[in-house]
């Protein structure tokens, strides 16, 4: 038998003249089909949360000092901040492109006042420029190329 | 002379709450045919085998949204799926989601009260005349919203939501879809109050963006980018009313 | 037994009913109006209407145009003040549901498109794409939500007219979830209920057209008319009887016989160069005597011919076909685009009905009909394609408006009385759910009463099988009688609506033969091999059928006349 739901789920404000069995959450859920990689999308906020974390990290050091900030650099070098690293590489790239190249083009309104949405068909490759961009400035800029 | 047949079993739920503490399921074995849809299992169940089972159906031809079950744990329109999709045994149950009535039959009546929360209707403020005609709408204008007016209520997305069946008070895909759909109609005016019942508990943002419902609309209907529309619509509103005292702007 | 009060009941919940029921609470702003529906009104089965709903637009038509045209497909058999008001309200009321919100298909400059259709002379069908009937429901059904004076009883199942000193006061319905009675009483009833295509076996209707209506108020003593003509719609998919718009054909397909001609162009059947734009009634025969000639290709349910869509291409099919090109990839596995689409006559709508005046009056005070269950008298002997959704809001608004008019000056009935007779119908429906005693089922009886209407009363007819139809159906009245049902639990039992729909559908089948099989002429749907002319000199009138216990009655009743005289039908 499937995960029942919440007991209110689609019940009418006031209940129905005969007695109803509760509703069932759908059998695949949470883990099943289409649904895994939803409750992932939705894991992946754990990673949100770790890089949060690592830059308030990396603003306290800077205010404490020198060797607070080498400290932090070292530990950089560590096998296990490597691994996670790689980890959080591939994420964050699984979740944007879920995000920005399958999801985000049909949330814009036809129209925001005067403005008209561009064809849906040139959001993939337009928020594709724009992840690749963006990555490409903070990797020239992370390297010390530039400025 | 009609097509070759061969036997399948269906696994049906069954619930009759005058008898029934919970649902409980029912095997039947049929002979059945290559060219039939899932919905001709059931109606030959109903017909030849066993007249006690009851199920809701109409039109056949996926238009009057009567006849949306799970089949094998999906939500699908019965009379659009065809049975040489499934194997020998296929598992037949009311919509997930919802309280089940009876058997395949579920509860409605909560659907119908989010519909009329959105206020599906042209709102304006002053009503135009017969005699002045019909409004002009370019086909660009039609086409901003007319694949969410081509919903038929049928609730497979309210069985595929993963926050319907978790969070009572949300409006679910359908619904918003609806509102949405005469928010972006030219010849509405009231999208402000819709866009009011959007930004309420239940509301728009009560949407996790699963996309679940639009996955599984048999009509091609997109309502979960109706509801990320309306985020956004709903969001601009709201900032407006920061900015500006309330009823000035437009 | 719970009594419940509004000023006007509505029995139904299409177009005809919801558009009913939104000009009665406008006509007066202090009534109440019940809207009662076997089904939520979204389902019912004004949804499935595909091609679009007629009314003159354009600068190159007229509301003259518009009425010949009526008057002409409906082989003068249509009364023609009931045609001139017709065509005259229609395009206000389609201007009404575009301001309703109805999402019309758009010219360039935004003004509403039309499109050719069988029988009409020039462009004046108004559509959105392919799915016009569901659109207007789901338009009317949402713009109905705004007023609060309408209380809809959803999943109700009428099954008596409370009748009290000559007057109808209200209705007994069957509240399918509970299952219990309630008497809802009024000072007024409309019957919206549709049509009776069930009735047969092949038909483009959804399971829930079984007649309801026609039963109900010719148990009541209201006089069927012009039952005889039934609609038969030239393409529907093979096996399911699924339609397949007249659209396709008005946006230019091509019918063809299994030599790959054009018959309608090759062959004489009367359309002229109309070819594939010919009225319903024709196009049908013409595919019959494809077949009857040998050129009718062969498949698992039947012979078929084919519809030609191809030479459209995919953008116009897209734009305009969208439906069909989803119908036919999914329901006979053909992709319109590139292959023709196998097609064959079936059932489709009911020319005659409850018989009314052009208010909706029937000859039971307070008693009013709209859509496809009445007859109004516009359709004649044959419907033109796309006349019957405006139908249904022209004629719902005008019974809904004559209704109020009607509940004002009428009393409410004798209480106890009404709860009296809704007590005895509460008891006779106790005795049948579930009923044990008996030996036929429902599948069997509506089986063979489906089998007898297709042998007796389909394209062509001729006495001998009419005749043997009214026998089999008087028959299959008695075996009703003898039913089994198995399902004796109260809630939302589906066995016990099926029986009674089978009643209704018995009622309404056996007056179908029999209206058919006095008349002895061909006249729009009513074709007879053995009398194959239309005969104005003896013919020209309705028929009246009649509730007798001892069998339908017939009678005849003039048809009204006006500037059109009737003439030869030929396009």
């Amino acid at each position: 038998m499937a995960r029942m739901a919440n007991p209110e789920a689609m019940q009418p404000s006031t209940p129905g003249s005969t007695r109803t069995a509760p509703a069932a959450m759908p059998d695949q859920f949470p883990t099943g089909g289409r649904y895994l990689s939803y409750m992932l999308f939705g894991a992946t906020s754990i990673f949100y949360l770790l890089a949060s974390l690592l830059i308030l990290h990396m603003v306290w050091a800077l205010g404490t000092g020198a060797e607070a900030w080498e400290r932090v650099m070292a530990s950089f070098a560590n096998p296990v901040y490597l691994a996670y690293h790689v980890l959080a590489f591939v994420v964050f790239t699984w979740a944007g492109w879920r995000f920005l190249i399958k999801l985000s083009a049909k949330a814009n309104p036809p129209k925001i006042g005067p403005l008209r949405r561009p064809p849906l068909a040139a959001f993939p490759p337009m928020m594709g420029g724009l992840w690749v961009g963006a990555t490409a400035l903070a990797v020239i800029v992370l390297w010390g190329i530039f400025p | 002379m009609s097509p070759t047949s061969a036997k399948k079993t269906f696994v049906v739920t069954r619930f009759d709450p005058d008898v029934d503490e919970v649902p409980k399921t029912q095997s039947y074995e049929i002979p059945v045919q290559s060219d039939w849809k899932v919905l001709d299992a059931l109606n030959y169940i109903k017909d030849e085998v066993d007249p006690t089972l009851s199920h809701r159906w109409s039109c056949r031809m996926a238009v009057c949204g009567s006849c949306g079950m799970m089949v094998d744990g999906e939500p699908k329109l019965t009379c659009k799926v065809a049975l040489s999709d499934y194997g020998d045994v296929v598992e037949v149950e009311p919509l997930a989601n919802f309280p089940i009535i009876r058997d395949l039959v579920v509860e409605l009546e909560g659907f119908m009260e989010r519909f009329k929360k959105v206020k599906p209707w042209i709102i304006r403020a002053k009503e135009r005349a017969v005699e002045e005609g019909t409004f002009r709408q370019s086909p660009q204008e039609l086409a901003d919203f007319k694949q969410f007016s081509m919903c038929i209520n049928c609730m497979l997305c309210y069985s595929a939501c993963p926050v319907v069946g978790n969070e009572p008070h949300f409006l679910g895909p359908a619904a918003i879809a609806l509102g949405h759909r005469y928010n972006l109609d030219t010849r509405d005016e009231g999208s402000a109050e819709r866009n009011q019942v959007f930004l309420e508990e239940g509301g728009v943002f009560s949407c996790s963006y699963a996309n679940e419902c639009s996955e599984v609309c048999p009509k091609n209907v997109d309502p979960a980018a109706a509801v990320q529309q309306g985020k956004a619509l709903s969001l601009v509103d709201w900032a407006k009313g920061l900015v500006l005292p309330r009823g000035g702007g437009e | 037994m719970e009594v419940i009060e509004h000023d006007v009941i509505v029995v139904g919940g299409g177009a005809a009913g919801i558009r009913a029921a939104i000009a009665a609470v406008e006509a007066d702003p202090t009534i109440s109006v019940a809207m009662v529906s076997k089904v939520y009104p979204m389902r019912s089965h004004t949804v499935s209407a595909e091609g679009g709903a007629a009314a003159v637009a354009r600068e190159d038509d007229s509301l003259e145009m518009h009425g010949y045209d009526t008057v002409k497909g409906s082989d003068f058999l249509g009364d023609q003040h009931v045609i001139e008001y017709f065509v005259e309200e229609a395009p206000k009321e389609l201007t009404l549901l575009e301001h309703w919100g109805c999402p019309w298909s758009r010219n360039e400059d935004g003004t509403v498109a039309t499109r050719a259709f069988g029988g009409m002379t020039t462009k004046r069908t108004w559509f959105a794409a392919d799915k016009v009937g569901f659109h207007m429901l789901h338009s009317l059904f949402q713009h109905s939500m705004r007023f609060e004076r309408i209380v809809r009883y959803d999943e109700q199942f009428v099954t008596k007219l409370l009748v009290d000193d000559g007057v109808v006061r209200g209705v007994v319905a069957l509240d399918i979830r509970e299952g219990s009675v309630r008497a809802i009483l009024g000072r007024a009833v409309i019957l919206a209920t549709g049509g009776a295509g069930k009735c047969f076996p092949f038909t483009t209707n959804g399971n829930i057209k079984t007649g309801d209506g026609m039963s109900l108020a010719y148990r009541a003593g209201v006089p069927l008319k012009d039952q005889e003509f039934v609609q038969y719609h030239p393409t529907g998919l093979p096996g399911t009887g699924i339609l397949i718009t007249e659209a396709t054909r008005g946006e230019g397909g091509h019918l063809k016989n299994s030599e790959g001609e054009r018959f309608l162009v090759d062959y004489d059947y009367g359309v002229g160069t109309k070819a594939e734009l010919g009225p319903r009634d024709m196009i049908s025969r013409a595919i019959i005597q494809e077949f009857r000639a040998g050129r009718g290709i062969k498949g698992p349910y039947g012979e078929f011919v084919h519809l030609d869509l191809t030479h459209l291409g995919e953008a116009k099919l897209k734009e305009r076909l969208p439906f069909v090109l989803e119908l036919a990839r999914t329901y006979v596995g053909v992709d319109p685009v590139t292959q023709p689409i196998p097609i064959r006559p079936v059932v489709h709508y009911m020319m005659g009905g409850v018989d009314t005046d052009i208010d909706g009056a029937t000859v039971l005070p307070g008693l009013y009909a709209a859509g496809e269950v009445a007859c109004v008298s516009m359709n004649g002997a044959n419907r033109l394609g796309s006349n019957s959704l405006t139908e249904c809001l022209v004629f719902g608004a005008r019974s809904g408006r004559c209704a109020v008019t009607f509940a004002r000056g009428s009393s409410a009935g004798n209480e106890a009385r009404m709860r009296q007779l809704a007590e005895e119908e509460a008891a006779r429906l106790d005795t049948l759910r579930g009923k044990s005693k008996g030996g036929e089922t429902i599948s069997q009886v509506r089986r063979e009463m489906q089998d007898a209407m297709e042998d007796g009363c389909g394209v062509y007819r001729e006495q001998t099988s009419m005749d043997t139809a009214c026998r089999n159906l008087a028959q299959l009245k008695g075996r009703f009688a003898d039913l089994v049902l198995k399902d004796s639990s109260k809630v939302f039992n589906t066995e016990l609506i099926a029986a009674l729909e089978l009643g209704n559908m018995l009622d309404v089948a056996e007056s179908v033969a029999v209206s058919a099989a006095q008349r002895k002429e061909s006249r729009g749907a009513h074709t007879r091999s053995d009398a194959t002319t239309r005969d104005d000199q003896n013919w020209l009138h309705h028929t009246l059928c009649t509730f007798d216990p001892a069998g339908p009655r017939i009678e005849k009743k003039e048809v009204t006349l006006g500037h059109w005289e009737p003439e030869e039908r030929k396009y």
